[in-house]
């Protein structure tokens, strides 16, 4: 099992002008981290960095170079202790470039030190890192007594660099990239290899992003979206036919047959889920980057949760159409708000709408009683939607996903949000500040998920939604089964004659060319044999049949 | 907590010496109520050279070892050492590393400490004259743990390094391993005085060579 590190791009270079401000001295710092663990590795979470200040960091008495006091670990270990962060400290080796290493007054400190450390914070691993310019060393020390070498630091944010101890080789790239290894650079390009993108909401913006993420090289895209194809999203879903919308295929399926077009190396990971739920949610852990491409805006909650509690950088993209009663379009724009972690998150930024997330999670009955303004009768709210706005969304978005990604952009670059207003020709900045205290984006937040990683709950639906996750057969019988799962969760509904009429209706009705009629007689049969009984324990017992 | 002089008649008029539980680094330990730093250290089996803090709210405040304390149950104290890195192995190299940076003030200095007690120092981007098939070099010297009793010897410059007039100097070995790389070693050795010479001296001394090897 491996451990890394990751900080945000602020924080790191507000440790890096600490560590290294130019004066050829060696400098240090605490860093509080959180952690999370994947089935892959263990990442300490950077939260904050503390320089330790000159008067703390005097010559050595015991035939070192210099000394952290024990009054300033003293300090540090009391805050981690009480807000139950993992303690790191920091120092640099001047002169260290891109190659850097403990020496061995750094390595006797460790053994000296290190197993009090963990005492001093509750039995939490401590680690130590040596930062050169470029480079960065480290030693996780683990309360079994184990000693663990840190096998990379992640810098994320608007300028995305991965520090190892020593340069990495860089495997050579595909002849198809050539012209972007010309922008890019063979390591830019091997970055974007390297990667795992997530794209949550495989609609029409959703589609635009898995396309050019497949063009660009990703290694590995997720794409988590529960719907299904319908004629309505043939204008602009990108790769989807009428025939998927007959057959009414998932939209995730339609995607990774999209990407595997474009380059079948990719590794696709399809969720037909919602990331609304924990379970599904943490598919997105083990991404690098996090594309919110949803209509909701619980699921944007959950992305802007995931991205900070976990410092996974990211985007919301979006288009807006808004017309007044008469049908004339009043407004019409393209949204492109970055989750850069060095700012205002989606919720500081005016990206969510809090009584949205809220009625989003109203059950039927809920939602009827409460009758909320604007609320059309008997149905949701159909907004209208283009290709071109979301292509100008998802244009701006994956511009600066590459700069990032590959490391192009500038030092201290922030990313504000950026809107393009179609009708004026326009596309404008908006700034957004992080509000005090914010448990997202204000590090400072007393109880606040910034970089918490698994040590914070995340506020979503506990495990899994209630739709089975299936594929090839089993996924058609689910398809028929949909109409009578609904009706049957009704309270009062009549069970039996309607239950087996939604099948007919789906049998025969709906598109009864395309079934086996052996298919059609087992359904039946099922709900014969579970007339007045839920159809879904008939439905799990054909799945384990 | 009260803080007090040592004075043997106050267990008789004031609270009665009894065996409390505190948190020392989060691990209970059991102490008398009325005890010194010293002995909460000890208690608590840290190293005697750490220093003790009582824990109030999110700060420390420091205990000295003779310092007398009245302790209630569960009182947190932190002992913490010092954390004492170096970025070489003696303060000797990094005081001769200050002097090479003041001998070139433009020009970046690398420092590797691999780790055996040696230093490596390199000099970036020295131009050593049109003399030479490449210039500007990077100049390496490698100084080990004896230093400055030992002298600073060889210095390496990137391998290939030839005169451009073809002339065969026999300080010049141009393909010889140094940590894996490959660099040209230029053997200048001349006694080396600590008492009057730098090793940021001695580089610069040893570009004016490369400059005009006679």
């Amino acid at each position: 099992m491996t451990w890394s590190a990751r900080i945000s791009q602020r924080d790191y270079e507000q440790l890096i002008a600490h560590l290294h401000p130019g004066d050829d001295d060696e400098h240090a710092a605490f860093l509080y981290a959180g952690e999370t663990a994947t089935p892959k590795d263990h990442r300490l979470l950077i939260r904050r960095v503390i320089p330790v200040p000159h008067h703390d960091f005097g010559p050595s008495d015991r035939g070192g170079y210099r000394q952290v006091a024990a009054r300033a670990l003293a300090r540090a270990a009391i805050e981690c202790e009480t807000e139950g962060l993992r303690l790191l400290w920091a120092h640099s080796h001047p002169g260290a470039v891109d190659h850097v290493r403990f020496s061995g007054p750094d390595l006797a400190t460790h053994n000296r030190a290190h197993p009090h450390m963990i005492n001093m914070t509750g039995g939490r691993p401590v680690a130590s890192l040596v930062f050169g310019t470029g480079s960065v060393a480290g030693e996780v020390w683990l309360p079994d007594g184990k000693v663990v070498e840190l096998d990379h630091l992640d810098v994320v944010g608007a300028r995305t660099a991965r520090l190892t101890a020593s340069p990495l080789a860089t495997a050579d790239t595909s002849a198809r990239f050539a012209r972007q290894v010309l922008m890019f650079g063979t390591k830019g390009q091997a970055t974007l290899r390297s990667m795992t993108v997530a794209v949550v909401g495989a609609g029409g913006g959703g589609s635009l992003l898995v396309q050019t993420l497949a063009h660009l090289g990703v290694g590995r895209i997720i794409i988590v979206d529960f719907d299904r194809v319908d004629v309505t999203n043939l204008s602009r879903m990108v790769g989807a036919t009428p025939k998927d919308a007959r057959r009414r295929r998932l939209k995730v399926d339609v995607l990774r047959r999209l990407a595997h077009a474009i380059d079948p190396e990719i590794d696709v990971v399809a969720i037909a889920g919602d990331i609304t739920y924990e379970a599904d949610a943490r598919a997105l852990l083990a991404a690098d980057y996090v594309f919110s491409a949803t209509d909701t805006q619980f699921a944007r909650f959950a992305v802007n949760a995931i991205c900070h509690q976990y410092l996974i950088p990211g985007a919301q993209v979006g288009a807006k159409v808004v017309t007044d009663e008469d049908g004339a379009v009043r407004l019409a724009y393209a949204m492109h708000r970055p989750i850069d972690l060095g700012g205002a998150c989606l919720e500081c930024g005016g990206g969510i709408d809090p009584d949205a997330v809220r009625r989003e999670q109203l059950n039927d009955a809920e939602r009827q009683a409460q009758a909320y303004v604007n609320a059309p009768a008997g149905g949701d709210i159909v907004d209208p939607s283009v290709i071109t706005l979301n292509s100008a969304a998802v244009a701006m978005a994956m511009l600066d996903f590459q700069f990032s990604a590959t490391g192009m952009f500038p030092p201290r670059t922030r990313l504000a949000q950026r809107i393009y207003h179609a009708p004026e020709r326009a596309l404008r900045d908006r700034q957004a500040a992080t509000r005090p205290g914010c448990r997202w984006c204000d590090r400072h937040a007393v109880g606040g998920a910034f970089a918490r990683g698994d040590d914070h709950p995340l506020p979503l639906r506990p495990g899994s939604p209630p739709r089975p996750n299936l594929t090839g057969v089993a996924e058609r019988v689910r398809r028929l089964f949909a109409p009578t799962e609904c009706w049957s969760t009704e309270p009062g509904a009549q069970r039996g004659s309607q239950c087996t009429e939604s099948i007919k209706v789906a049998l025969f009705g709906g598109e009864p060319r395309r079934l086996r009629s052996d298919w059609g007689e087992v359904l039946v049969g099922l709900i014969r044999a579970r007339r007045g009984r839920r159809v879904k324990p008939a439905h799990r017992e054909l799945r384990n049949t | 907590m009260h803080q007090s002089e040592k004075d043997p008649t106050s267990q008789t008029i004031g609270t009665p010496v009894r065996t409390v539980e505190i948190l020392v680094n989060t691990k209970p330990v059991c102490v008398s109520s009325e005890v010194t730093g010293a002995e909460i250290k000890s208690a608590a089996k840290v190293p005697a050279d750490f220093k003790l803090f009582r824990v109030d709210g999110h700060r420390e405040v420091p205990v000295g070892d003779e310092e007398q304390l009245h302790v209630h149950h569960h009182e947190k104290f932190v002992a913490s050492p010092t954390l004492d890195p170096a970025f070489v192995v003696s303060p000797t190299h990094a005081t001769a590393i200050d002097t090479v940076r003041d001998a070139f003030p433009a020009h970046p200095v690398n420092v590797d400490a691999p780790g055996d007690g040696t230093t490596v120092i390199t000099v970036r981007n020295i131009d050593v004259g049109a003399g030479w098939n490449v210039t500007p070099i990077d100049l390496t010297v490698k100084v080990h743990v004896t230093f400055p009793s030992s002298p600073p010897y060889p210095f390496y410059g990137p391998a290939g390094m030839a005169r451009t007039d073809g002339r065969r100097l026999p300080q010049i070995q141009p393909q010889v391993q140094l940590a894996g790389e490959l660099r040209t070693q230029i053997s200048l050795m001349k006694p080396f005085n600590p008492t009057v010479e730098t090793l940021g001296a001695r580089l610069v001394a040893v570009v004016g060579w490369l400059r005009d090897p006679r």
